[in-house]
Parts: C-alpha cells; sequence; structure tokens
C-alpha cells in the first residue's frame, strides 16, 4: 500500500498526482491534511512543486471542460474526507482513458463527486446570499461567516464585481482567514486579535440601517401563510447568527 | 435621513406591498460599468426568506399608499380605513444603496398606489430608477410596477431605466375584473403591456443592427393573478397566463393565493384559508408548459376543469393517457422523457448522458435521484423486473397515493377514509 501525505494545498494535490504518472505508483491513498501521523506505514511525502501542478492542470485541460476543472476544485474544498481519494481516482481514470468520465453517471465515484460539488456549491450560493456587511470605520464594509466548507476562493469573483467601489472584508471565523478588497484587488488575510477592535469600532448610524433591515424584514412576512419548516429549510439555524434580520 | 419618520413608512409601505409576489431578480445581465455599484449575474439571489418560507430578493415596497381607487382586493383601496404614508424619492433611493451596500438585497421593486393620475404616479417611479442609474451608478436589478393607464410614452421611458416591468392583472377573468375593480378597464392594464413588449422588440431589432442600443428591460415582462378571489376555473388562469405568455412574451406569471384583507361582500371573507396547495399546483402546471414541453390543452381542458389537488399536473396527465406508457429509458427521445412522472429535468440530464455508457437498469435510476415510486409504473429498463402499467388508472393512483409520503398529506386525510 501507498501513503502519500503532502501539505493540503490543491498545488500539492495536483503534484500528487503528476508523481502518480511519474513513478507509476499504483493504488495510492491520501492521506487528508488532518492525519498528521501514520506510523506504521511506510509512506511518501510529496513536497508540493508550483511548476509541476500547472503541468498537471494544463494537461488536464485536454480532457477537462473550465466547468470540470471547477468542479473538481469545488470537491478539494469541501474538505470531505474522502475528497482526494475521489479527485485522484477520477483524475487517474480520466487521463488513462484520454477523455473525461465525469458525465458518466452510471459510475459511483462520479455520482459521488456530483453529490459533493452540489452540496459545494449550495455554500457557495448561500455566501453569496447571507452575507451580511456592517460598515466600520474608514468607509470599510466588514461581514464574518462560518461556512460549511471553505468557499471563500470560490465567492471573491462574485463580491468584487458587486461591491466594486467600496472596500470589504469577508471574514471566515471558522477557518480564521478573510478575503479582503481594497478597491484594486482581493488578498487573503489573516487577523490579528487586536484587530477585531477596528472591526468593533462601528459607525454610528451603522445601528440604524440594521434596525430599517429588520423592520423591513418583519413588515414583508404574511402572517396568514406561515410555514416554518420551510423557512428553516431554507435558512438552516446555524446561519443565524450572522444573519442581521435574524438576530 | 430621519431614521425614525423613515422606519415608520417603511412600516407602512413595506406591509402593503407584500402581497405582490413576483420578487425575483432573475433574467437580467447587468455588469458593473465605471466603477459604480452593483451588478445583475443573471441569476437571482434570495438573501433571507420570510417566516412563510418565500424568498426576500428585492426591497419590494410602495412608493405610497394613497390610491384614488377602490379596488375590492386590495389593501390599499381608498375605501380603507389605514394609515397613509409616501416616500420622497431620495428616501427611496437612500434606502436601496443603503441596503444593497450591505449585501441585504438584489435590488428594488417599486410600486405605487396611484396618486392624483396614473401618469403622475408613474412619471415619479421613473424618477426613482432614473435617480439610482444616472446618479448613483447603481447597476443592481431594478423592477417597476407600471401603473395601469400611463401613457405609452412613460412605459417606453420605464424600460430604459428598469430591468423589468410589470403590470399586475391581479383578477384572471374580465367578468371578475368588473366586480371588484369596476373603476378600472381591461385596456388600462392591456395597454402598457403592449407598449413595453412593442419596445423591447424594437430594441432587439435594433440590437441586431447595432450592438451599441442600450438595455431596455432586459429582464422583460411580468405579471401576477390573484387566485381563489372569484369563481374562476383553473383552466380559466392557465388560459390567460398562456395567452399573457403567448402575446406580450411575458417572462413569468405569478400565482397568488388570494389572502383576505378587507370584509367585502365580493369576496371570500376575512380569515377564509390562503389557497396555497392550488397556488402551487398552478406553479406545477405553469412549469410543465414552459420547460417540458406540454401545451395547456393536455393540462387543462373541458374534462379537467380544474387541476388535481392530490397529485401532481404530470402525474395526472400520464393516469389520463396511459396509452403512451411504457417509455424505454434507453431509447426514448428527450422530450417523451420529460413526460415520464416523477423524473425532472436533472434526471433527463443523467439518463441521456448515463445510457451512452451502458444499458441503464432500476439501480441506476435510483442513484439519479428519480422518484421511483411514481416513475416506476411508466418506464421500462434494462432489467427483467417490469411494474406493470396496465393497472387501472384510478387503482394506480391509489397505489401511488399509497406509497408515496407526500409533504402535503395532511390535506388530504379525507383520501384515505375513502378507501
Ligand atoms: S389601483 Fe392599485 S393600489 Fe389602487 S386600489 Fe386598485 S389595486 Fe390597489
Amino acid at each position: 500500500m501507498n501513503y502519500i501525505t503532502y501539505d493540503g494545498s490543491y498545488a500539492g494535490l495536483m503534484t500528487i498526482l503528476y508523481d502518480i504518472f511519474q513513478y507509476k505508483i499504483e493504488s495510492p491513498i491520501i492521506q487528508s491534511r488532518t492525519i498528521k501521523d501514520v506510523g506504521l506505514y511506510e509512506n511518501i511525502n510529496v513536497i508540493t512543486c508550483e511548476s509541476k501542478a500547472a503541468k498537471t492542470l494544463n494537461y488536464l485541460k485536454l480532457f477537462l471542460s473550465i466547468g470540470e476543472l471547477e468542479l473538481i476544485r469545488n470537491i478539494f474544498l469541501s474538505e470531505e474526507q474522502l475528497a482526494e481519494q475521489l479527485i485522484i481516482s477520477v483524475l487517474q481514470k480520466t487521463i488513462k482513458n484520454k477523455s473525461s468520465i465525469l458525465k458518466d453517471f452510471s459510475n459511483s465515484n462520479v455520482l459521488k463527486i456530483h453529490k459533493i460539488n452540489k452540496s459545494v456549491n449550495r455554500e457557495k450560493h448561500r455566501m453569496k446570499a447571507f452575507i451580511r456587511f456592517k460598515k466600520v470605520d474608514s468607509d470599510l464594509f466588514y461581514a464574518e461567516c462560518e461556512p460549511d466548507f471553505d468557499v471563500l476562493p470560490l465567492i471573491i469573483k462574485h463580491f468584487s464585481r458587486r461591491y466594486a467601489n467600496q472596500k470589504w472584508i469577508i471574514f471566515d471565523s471558522k477557518r480564521k482567514y478573510g478575503i479582503f478588497y481594497d478597491l484594486t484587488q482581493v488578498q487573503f488575510i489573516q487577523l490579528e486579535k487586536n484587530s477585531s477592535n477596528i472591526i468593533n469600532s462601528q459607525r454610528s448610524g451603522e445601528h440604524d440601517y440594521e434596525q430599517l433591515w429588520s423592520t423591513y424584514f418583519e413588515r414583508t412576512n404574511i402572517k396568514s401563510r406561515k410555514n416554518t419548516k420551510l423557512f428553516i429549510q431554507h435558512v438552516p439555524k446555524r446561519y443565524w447568527k450572522h444573519l442581521t434580520e435574524l438576530k | 435621513m430621519n431614521f425614525d419618520r423613515v422606519k415608520e413608512k417603511l412600516e407602512i409601505l413595506a406591509d402593503a406591498a407584500k402581497y405582490d409576489v413576483s420578487c425575483s431578480s432573475s433574467g437580467s445581465r447587468r455588469k458593473n460599468k465605471n466603477n459604480g455599484l452593483g451588478n445583475s449575474d443573471g441569476m437571482g439571489i434570495c438573501h433571507s426568506y420570510t417566516q412563510d418560507g418565500r424568498c426576500v430578493s428585492l426591497l419590494k415596497i410602495l412608493l405610497t399608499n394613497v390610491c384614488i381607487f377602490d379596488c375590492a382586493y386590495c389593501v390599499t383601496r381608498r375605501s380603507n380605513d389605514i394609515k397613509r404614508a409616501a416616500f420622497s424619492v431620495q428616501e427611496v433611493v437612500d434606502l436601496t444603496i443603503n441596503f444593497y451596500r450591505r449585501n441585504y438585497i438584489e435590488g428594488l421593486f417599486l410600486s405605487s398606489g396611484i396618486f392624483k393620475s396614473p401618469d403622475t404616479t408613474m412619471e415619479r417611479l421613473i424618477r426613482v430608477a432614473k435617480k439610482l442609474r444616472l446618479e448613483e451608478n447603481f447597476n443592481g436589478y431594478i423592477h417597476l410596477k407600471s401603473i395601469p393607464g400611463a401613457s405609452d410614452e412613460l412605459m417606453h421611458e420605464a424600460g430604459l431605466y428598469a430591468d423589468r416591468l410589470s403590470v399586475n392583472i391581479e383578477i384572471p377573468t374580465k367578468e371578475g375584473l368588473k366586480l371588484l375593480a369596476p373603476e378600472k378597464n381591461h385596456k388600462d392594464f392591456i395597454q402598457p403591456m403592449k407598449a413595453v413588449n412593442n419596445a423591447i422588440q424594437e430594441y432587439k431589432h435594433e440590437k441586431e443592427k447595432s450592438r451599441r442600443i442600450p438595455a431596455y428591460a432586459p429582464a422583460g415582462q411580468s405579471t401576477q393573478m390573484i387566485i381563489g378571489a372569484t369563481g374562476e376555473s383553473d383552466r380559466d388562469i392557465m388560459y390567460s397566463a398562456n395567452f399573457f405568455y403567448k402575446k406580450y412574451n411575458m417572462k413569468r406569471v405569478y400565482y397568488s393565493g388570494y389572502v383576505p384583507v378587507t370584509d367585502d361582500d365580493r369576496l371570500p371573507s376575512l380569515g377564509t384559508q390562503v389557497p396555497m396547495m392550488r397556488e402551487n399546483r398552478l406553479y406545477q402546471a405553469d412549469w410543465l408548459i414552459r420547460f417540458y414541453g406540454f401545451e395547456v390543452s393536455e393540462i387543462v381542458n373541458e374534462n379537467s376543469l380544474n387541476l388535481d389537488m392530490d397529485i401532481d399536473p404530470k402525474l395526472s396527465w400520464a393516469l389520463r393517457n396511459m396509452s403512451q406508457f411504457p417509455i424505454d429509458i434507453n431509447k426514448a427521445p428527450k422530450e417523451l422523457l420529460k413526460r415520464i412522472p416523477g423524473v425532472g429535468l436533472k434526471s433527463v440530464h443523467k439518463i441521456v448522458e448515463g445510457r451512452r455508457h451502458r444499458q441503464l437498469n432500476w439501480q441506476h435510476l435510483q442513484s439519479f435521484g428519480i422518484a421511483l415510486n411514481r416513475a416506476k409504473y411508466f418506464i421500462s429498463c434494462n432489467s427483467k423486473i417490469h411494474y406493470s402499467n396496465d393497472i387501472d388508472p384510478f387503482k394506480l393512483k391509489q397505489n401511488i397515493l399509497l406509497e408515496s409520503n407526500s409533504k402535503y398529506s395532511k390535506y388530504f386525510n379525507y383520501q384515505l377514509t375513502l378507501f
């Protein structure tokens, strides 16, 4: 059995794929980034190499559409236990066949991949919907979230296009990193503890807008049509604490 | 902005606008120009949901709930004794921009009671949209309600700034309209639709010649019908809807179960249940026509005036047309696959792609997420087991009902006591 460990980055995973073919490694088992020490088994540690990763991705482009490449990336960001394994297995097969197998819905791995992709996409969509900005000092709009999957990289384009003329930060407090748009570009950021007071320094008047929004939310409801089950299905409780209108 | 005053107005004017169900913000692509604020990317985003599970995507308000008319089904009607209020143009602009910047909304849905005259009202609505686009460089979604009776010129101007325009026909039949809104004329609703549709077609035509023609009401028109306020049948409703789809290229027709808002002899009394199930069935039937290739007459006709409440309209159609089945999953063209009860468009796609690799059997179909409890009687696949489809349709329906754990079953307990 070949156990492969790596640094948990996407480039790392693509490097693994490169090495598997280079060194003809049979049925490898990829160690998810959370398992640090396998001890008993001999394992291969693959060191991330940007150029190998780029080559792999370029090669994959011969067989996979942009959408399919995005799908693979989504699976990776799902942080699912078996994500790496699934990705490697379908990509191996794709390269062997020299054509995509991602539309073969009668293959159980492919179905699994589409299922995970659906969840990731849903979370991505939910973050587009449920992000709530607060205006803080220095004209910055700040939002905090805790998505189920690591979807911040997937929403950069959406928010930077939409809010091109305001500075904003979206911070993932579960994974402790954020994305920051400074009116020209987006970068990944880490926030130190003491920067939280910048964030807390809410602008005067900010509370008024939150109140107006809550008022609107309340007033737009039609009591005689109440359907709590449907409501919770749309807005699961775990999201409530970040939603201005439900706090 | 005086927050307390605006809050009070918002309470009144959001409350009065909530019965309009067209909240969707999809179908418009508007890029963020010149580093402005906002865009529309074609797919609407629901930013929140009301307690009844309806999507909140737009700031939906009335400019004013002052109205010179007295339509029986409307809270805002002249004779209703309620608090009246009016937003200024600037207040609506400020609310929209500030809500948008905080990612609360996709844009604005602005409607209004008719104060003074239809044209004065329409002109004021347009002023809001114009200010948002030209002064605030706002590229988010704007839906303006067209005011029945507004002039063609104003309707034309509205389309220059709005993504979508709608005139709510409200009552599906002319007779019903005469009864409940005697001061209004069927023509007052149709004329603005006509004007907008003509302009849309014109711009489309121009666009073919030159790419630099500006967008004109890119998300098209929609309308709404109130369901269950007058005694209309589902056939009346669907045929009216079809007329608007065909004749004025409506993007959407919305169906809104009547919520009793005033006491009026001509209407269901206060406290009458909102016909939610019927509304749901109408949306299902509407989908069958828009996306599944069905003709209206296949769904409702002289023999089926109303949609079945206990089963969905596709299953209902299938039971009336047993001779068309079973459909062979591995051979049938896409158009036929779409007609199988329990098989949605996504499953059709999976079948078509999947059968290229191998003959599909029950297990495959199950893994595609097809509702086999309904579908199995209507298909054959690569398997020896076949579910007989020559059971009498009535019995078949009972089988399916017993097997399916319908989320609405609680509404149909009487069904079970019958057998
Ligand atoms: S004209 Fe419009 S706002 Fe006025 S009463 Fe009739 S439906 Fe209501």
